[in-house]
């Protein structure tokens, strides 16, 4: 039988028909309550995340890894009570953290809103006023949490198998009719999607494992767990950490082996100043998520006092401490610079998309660039990004072209600018232009290679071709890569138009 | 205004009064810890404190209703929520009954200077503001 996802806002009444619906088919049944009790267990603070949603959105970014290690355990929370039989699981949009799992059944509660209201004003002893605006605020700030936490629209309702609409429903007989749906085969387990359910729980299960423990817990992984095996992908400059992962993870159940892989395409993004807003992250962004690669950013800081390279990490999630009672120490930190704020705030935001390879800085000669940047790391590309600020626009563009050129002898993989990277990335109007001319040139060739395909023939083998042979050979030779080009110039253009590399 | 700033803390864990003690003196408050909520809502009948900082989740009264009973007594009073179980939903419900704000657990001291300066502020205490930026070079 299915595991039932019922998802709705506070005070909705959701929560009763998921009581009564877990009652009426004698299922198992939990709430996000409980998923939360067990990650503050885990020493996860829940509700810096929640009091992040209703405080400053702008602080959201900095939370992607303690959103990553409560995903884990809300996982492995719900995967663990659903292995000991049927579970109707109630909260926010706890069906996402199961992707690949059939026997899932995607239930949404929408309230009635006038009983809603009443029910607040009764509980929480608000006047009519408060309690709306009171609703108003938590069904913000739970949209916001869900578009945080799994990247979705709760209201959506794609993302669901049923809705019930309480406005002309009882809370009863909403329960009674969602036992039918329940029972309809389509929801039934495989041993497709319970080999997928394991899978789910040992990648939740290997991800706790790694951020609670202090050698892995800052560094950038990549889980995956396709039948009992885990691969953890880590970036070339953590590399270092390879060697701690299995001993990090430890043996779990079900799990058949460890595979710890360096990610294979990994951009190498190089710049003065980093912002997250800016249209160069988008553009890095963007070719990141196509290729499906890590973000490495250089901060480099041309022609300044020589130094060596700092390696620059995301800064660590709080964890709740008991022997503190949630105080930390009272030890003033230095406040960073802005510019320090804007590489920090870059990496988070990547380690929010899941595309982070790290980050460091330097400065002084592209020759101390050069050897920062590792032999070792097997890069798929170089961005330069904007460079030599303090030089008018003409210089500048010449010394990134040197350093463009420099870096290019030095480095074996391809270095673009910025401005190049969006040459790539969008297809211009001039592209357009050539690939539509290129386009009609190929429909012309064909043309006439079929309507004179007597002609044709007879010059490559018949009669023709035996008083000149050499003609024929000519032929081929001239409009073969001439075919060719035609060909690929539409090709590419529609690969670019397609979005795809 | 001459005034010391009164701050009144009531957290059931005698830890958090300790670490925040020496935390807020610092920035010349006036400071009380309490571990349970009857004795610190005693002394709040005795005494008018300009900011109350009090958990929420305490086993003999919740941190909710001493912020109701303390906005019934002064509603001039500033009341911060301090909590390691912060929902969504707590701290809109701390919002709507007139909370000043609410921070979650686990907080460096500064977070709570910082906001301690703003109610500070909103109350006419100017000074403290200031006196809230930490001494880094």
């Amino acid at each position: 039988m299915p595991i039932i996802f019922i998802c709705s806002v506070p005070f909705s009444g959701g929560e009763r028909v998921a009581k009564s619906l877990a009652q009426k088919l004698g299922y198992g049944y939990m709430s996000r309550e409980d998923v939360v009790a067990r990650a503050n267990e885990a020493g996860i603070p829940v509700g810096k995340l929640e009091v992040a949603m209703v405080k400053r959105p702008s602080v959201q970014e900095r939370m992607a890894r303690l959103k990553d290690r409560y995903l884990a355990v809300a996982t492995a929370t719900i995967c663990e009570k659903a292995q000991d039989g049927n579970l109707v699981y109630y909260g926010r949009a706890g069906h996402r953290l199961l992707p690949g799992v059939s026997h899932v059944l995607r239930l949404h509660v929408l309230p009635e809103h006038g009983q809603r209201v009443e029910t607040v004003m009764t509980r929480l002893k608000l006047s009519r006023e408060k309690a709306e605006k009171f609703l108003r605020d938590i069904d913000g700030d739970i949209l916001a949490w869900v578009r945080f936490v799994h990247g979705i629209d709760m209201d959506d309702s794609r993302m669901y198998d049923f809705v019930a609409n309480l406005e002309n429903l009882n809370l009863e007989n909403a329960a009674t009719a969602l036992c039918g749906v329940a029972e309809l085969p389509d929801f039934r387990p495989t041993p497709a999607s319970q080999r997928a359910m394991q899978d789910r729980f040992l990648q939740a299960q290997a991800r706790i494992k790694l951020s609670l423990d202090d050698r892995t817990a800052d560094v950038d992984l990549t889980v995956r767990a396709n039948d009992g095996v885990l691969t953890i992908t880590y970036v070339p400059l953590q590399a270092r950490a390879a060697s701690l992962i299995s001993d990090a993870v430890g043996d779990l159940p079900g799990c058949r082996e460890i595979r710890c892989t360096m990610a294979s395409t990994n951009v190498l993004w190089i710049q003065e100043a980093f912002k997250p807003d800016s249209e160069t992250f988008r553009e890095v962004n963007e070719l990141a998520r196509r290729w499906g690669a890590a973000v490495e950013l250089l901060q480099y800081k041309p022609g300044d006092a020589p130094s060596d390279a700092v390696a620059v990490a995301v800064g660590r999630s709080a964890a709740m401490e008991a022997r503190t009672g949630g105080v930390e120490d009272d030890v003033p930190e230095a406040r960073p610079s802005s510019e320090e704020k804007s590489f920090q705030e870059t990496l988070e935001a990547l380690v929010h998309e899941g595309r982070s390879g790290g980050g460091q800085r330097v400065s002084g000669s592209r020759d101390r660039l050069s050897a920062v940047i590792s032999p070792s790391i097997p890069y798929s590309l170089v961005v330069l990004g904007d460079l030599f600020l303090d030089k008018p626009p003409a210089t500048r563009t010449r010394l990134v072209r040197e350093l463009s050129m420099f870096l290019g002898d030095h480095v074996k993989a391809p270095v673009l600018s910025t401005a190049d990277l969006a040459a790539k990335l969008h297809l211009g109007g001039r592209e357009v232009a050539r690939g539509a001319v290129a386009g009609v040139l190929v429909v012309l060739i064909y043309c006439g290679v079929f309507l004179w395909q007597d002609k044709l023939i007879d010059l490559l083998g018949g009669p023709a071709h035996k008083a000149a042979p050499w003609f024929a050979a000519v032929l081929v030779a001239l409009m073969a890569p001439v075919i060719a080009f035609l060909y690929g110039s539409v090709l590419a253009s529609m690969m670019k138009w397609l979005k795809m590399d | 205004m001459d005034e010391r700033l009164s701050v009144l803390v009531l957290d059931d864990e005698p830890i958090v009064g300790r670490r925040l003690q020496p935390a807020l003196a610092k920035i010349g408050c006036d400071v009380e810890i309490f571990e349970a909520p009857g004795p610190a809502l005693e002394r709040l009948k005795e005494k008018a404190f300009h900011i109350v900082v009090t958990d929420i989740r305490m086993d003999d009264m919740d941190g909710i209703e001493v912020l109701e009973r303390v906005m019934e007594r002064n509603p001039e009073t500033r009341v911060i929520m301090i909590t390691g179980y912060a929902t969504v939903e707590m701290a809109r419900e701390a919002e709507a009954k007139g909370a000043f704000d609410f921070i979650a657990k686990p907080f460096k001291p500064q977070e709570l200077r910082d906001v301690i300066a703003k109610a500070a502020d909103s109350l006419g205490f100017h000074g403290v503001a200031h006196a809230a930026v930490p001494d880094v070079p």
